[in-house]
């Protein structure tokens, strides 16, 4: 624990000095609002990401790990927690773990950068640092690097000498995960939600006596996650169409189980940030389906249990983000399922479930009665 | 049968211990139907929404698997081929590349690319009850304080994602452990004994009609005003609550949930047709109609003696359920939303024993998480050559409880306040494993 810490300061303090000799603008930090990527982001550039970049893979094999599983080259890194604490809280410099790392005393050991990597921040950049999470912490567009790279310590240690030439015994193999060559994948859901105005507490209230659950996604974003609450059977095309207020809003939508028809998906056609759509065991057929084509941000659609066919699965091939389709239990062909796996290679299509072989035999113990 | 039989025809737990539970376990939506707008308006002014703001969550829906009495990490997943403490057992390769199993889970090999396991847990704690308190509430077991079980954490924090159905259900035993704790008794969790029998007593008497029933409630309420109005106790108010969940229930459509004879024959088959994978299946049609956290228990892993054969009878059934349930969860679009958790109180000793045992082993264990945001095909942390110590990456029971409640997006600084008066949190000062989630 102690050590982690350690690091966190160690990473912090990095940052720090490094804006020492940053590019940064030095701009007294007054009201102006800070912008991360010009001010900020140099500054932990210079001073942290020597220790504190996600982790990568040496042409030697080596996996070269981030200090203290603290990450500070993206986003998502950069909000992290340590350990329960978060690096940064925003408004709260005091409360921020990076904060606390660049401003302990310069022989402090739990100091970032640490001593032995360079002199403290100076003030200022301290001060800047402060600022523009007093600010609120805001990096703008900025996101950083892939999300999937940032396991600081999912990769396999571990004690493979030895097992190594043991005849065709299986060995384990550490992962690859980090691979250096692909494409940075950006969130998309803080990308839509940028320029979104939350809705007025009021807006929402009204929902609360239907038969819909509209949530945020999380982390006071006005990005809303839209289900039934259970009242499945109230939710039908009518009752759809009065979430058209919130179509700029929503981004993930639970219609399982409902008895919504291809009428509904007209409606859903108007929701441009819609990135989830669940329509498992609905009234949706083809006709539907190919009105989501207008849902050009759809990552994952569940059409489980639907009288969908060819039709649907051809319609879908301008979607071209889309990740996930399931169709099992479908009129999907495997034929159209090839079809549009080349239009969109990105996607996963689920066309069956993979379910175990019966038992051989019923086993003596596993038998009994949990519990007793 | 009558709400009256409800009450009394339970096996599982006392009469009123089952109240509370389904009181509990059911409060919420459709009480102002039956009871009027005062009772509801009471509870309402009692349990205010805590100011809290929920983190971006990766899993609607937790299904815990808990395997009571410590499984053998060795034997299961965390294999060290060719090692002397391995004994007789071989290691599997799986559909994930370079991540070993045990023999016994030769149907789970070929799910692991949707499977993480966590093979580097560590807890001082290796006695039975301590160990599976600790487990289910990430506090230890004190004997002046009942903490929260994760599970009624994540009702507290996150609601229900169902408001006809129960937020918690606990399937096949589990009921001597801690539930709602010290939160009030709405948090309990709704237990079912045996998942082939389901949720008992749901339907109407013979000879008894909805009218009849409506005279019997109207009766009830009569005898019951005047009761509560003198006894404003949260206790009586539970019962009161109990009543008006039960019977909003029983009038739900979603009780179709709790019915597994109604999936087909092969589903039946696919999860192996024994308790453990009659609990599986019970939970994934739960999960279907928007439970947010069931768990399912299996009892019998104290193997002491015959660890070897003991284990050949008892990972078939979870080698099954586990392996359908992520199948089948998967191919219904359900497995991105749904964190299916394997866990157990402890691991059992490398070294074996003259009685080919193995005994608790609380310093290196290992659990299992798929679905839910978390990536599937790594093992997490690692175990030295022999499976003694944890070599890489330790996981202390609060960082995997609490990697289990950032994925469902519960704050894990909120606190809640005892009756007491003392701080609790969530997973206690447990960090989450963020780094396997994609």
């Amino acid at each position: 624990m102690h050590n982690r810490l350690r690091s966190v300061l160690v990473l912090a303090g990095i940052l720090l000095g490094l804006a020492a000799t940053s590019t940064a603008q030095d701009k007294k930090p007054g009201t102006d609002p800070i912008d991360f990527q010009k001010q900020v982001w140099p500054i932990i550039e210079k001073t942290c990401l020597k220790c504190h970049s996600t982790a990568t893979t040496g042409p030697d094999g080596k996996v070269k790990k981030p200090k203290g599983g603290v990450v500070l080259d993206s986003k998502q890194g950069i909000t992290a927690s340590k350990k329960g604490k978060a690096l940064i809280v925003a408004k709260k410099p005091a409360d921020s773990l990076i904060y606390q790392a660049i401003s302990l005393p310069a022989d402090d050991e739990d100091r970032m950068p640490p001593a032995k990597e360079g002199d403290p921040l100076p003030k200022e950049k301290q001060e800047l640092i402060s600022k523009w999470i007093e600010q609120g912490a805001n990096f703008g567009s900025w996101t950083g690097k892939a999300k999937e790279g940032t396991d600081g310590g999912a990769e396999k240690g571990g004690d493979k000498g030895g097992e190594k030439g043991k005849g065709d015994k299986p060995e384990e193999k550490p992962n690859d995960k980090p691979k250096p060559g692909e494409k940075p994948k950006v969130d998309p859901l803080v990308r839509l939600r940028q320029g979104v105005k939350p809705l007025a507490p009021a807006a929402l209230a009204a929902f609360n006596d239907g038969p819909f659950q509209v949530q945020s996604v999380g982390e006071d974003s006005p990005l809303l996650a839209v289900s039934c609450a259970g009242r499945t059977d109230e939710v039908t095309d009518a009752a759809v169409n009065t979430l058209l207020p919130l179509a700029e809003h929503i981004t993930k939508l639970d219609l399982g189980r409902t008895g919504v028809g291809d009428a509904a998906c007209a409606v859903i056609a108007k929701m441009p940030r819609l990135t989830t759509l669940d329509l498992r065991q609905s009234q949706v057929g083809d006709h539907g389906v190919a009105a989501l084509a207008a849902c050009h941000e759809l990552r994952s659609l569940n059409l489980f249990g639907t009288k969908t066919g060819d039709y649907a699965a051809a319609t879908l091939s301008s979607l071209k983000n889309l990740e996930e389709l399931y169709v099992w239990q479908t009129d999907v062909s495997a034929a159209a399922v090839v079809r549009l796996r080349e239009a969109v290679p990105s996607v996963r299509v689920v066309l069956a479930a993979e379910l175990p072989e019966p038992m051989a035999e019923t086993p003596g113990n596993g038998r009994r009665r949990p519990g007793k | 049968m009558t709400l009256h039989d409800l009450i009394n025809n339970t096996d599982i737990q006392g009469r009123r211990s089952f109240l509370t539970r389904m009181a509990g376990s059911m409060l919420g939506v459709g009480a102002a139907a039956t009871f009027g707008p005062e009772v509801v308006a009471r509870a309402l002014a009692q349990e205010p929404a805590p100011p809290l703001v929920l983190g971006r969550a990766t899993a609607k829906n937790v299904i815990y698997l808990f395997l009571q009495g410590g499984m053998s990490h060795l034997d299961t997943l965390d294999p060290k081929p060719g090692k002397e403490t391995q004994g007789p057992v071989q290691a599997l390769r799986t559909r994930a590349d370079g991540v070993l199993l045990g023999q016994y889970f030769p149907k789970l090999a070929e799910q692991m690319d949707k499977v993480c396991i966590v093979s580097s847990m560590s807890s001082k704690q290796g006695a039975h009850p301590q160990a599976q308190y600790l487990m289910r509430t990430s506090y230890e077991l004190r004997g002046t304080i009942q903490h929260p079980s994760l599970g009624a954490w994540c009702q507290r924090l996150a609601g229900r994602n169902n408001k006809m159905l129960p937020g918690h259900v606990m399937i096949g035993g589990g009921a001597e452990m801690p539930s709602a704790g010290f939160f009030p008794p709405e948090f309990q969790a709704l237990p079912i004994g045996s998942a082939e029998d389901g949720l008992q007593n749901a339907a109407l008497p013979r000879g008894v009609d909805n009218e009849r029933f409506e005279r019997r409630l109207a009766r009830l309420r009569q005898l019951d005003t005047a009761f509560a109005e003198k006894h404003g106790q949260r206790s009586v108010q539970a019962y009161d609550k109990a009543y008006a969940e039960a019977v909003r229930l029983m009038r739900s459509s979603d009780l179709v949930a709790f019915d597994i004879d109604l999936e087909p024959k092969t589903m039946h088959q696919a999860y192996g047709e024994t308790p453990f994978g009659a609990g599986c299946l019970l939970a994934r049609r739960l999960v279907e109609h928007g439970v947010r956290y069931v768990e399912v228990m299996s009892d019998g892993w104290d193997t002491h003696a015959d660890n070897f054969d003991r284990l050949g009878d008892l990972t078939p059934s979870v080698d099954h359920g586990l392996t359908a349930l992520i199948a089948d969860l998967d191919a219904r679009g359900l497995l991105r939303e749904t964190l299916v958790v394997l866990a157990t109180e402890f691991g059992r000793t490398p070294d074996i024993d003259g009685d080919q045992g193995r005994n608790h082993y609380p310093k290196a264990f290992s659990c299992l998480l798929a679905g839910g945001g978390v990536r599937g095909g790594q093992r997490y942390g690692s175990t030295d050559a022999e499976g003694r110590e944890v070599a890489t990456d330790p996981v202390s029971i609060q960082d995997f409880n609490a990697t289990i409640a950032h994925a469902v997006g519960l704050p894990l600084d909120y606190v809640v306040t005892s009756p007491s008066g003392r701080p609790f949190k969530v997973a206690d000062k447990g960090s989450p494993i963020t780094s396997i989630f994609s």
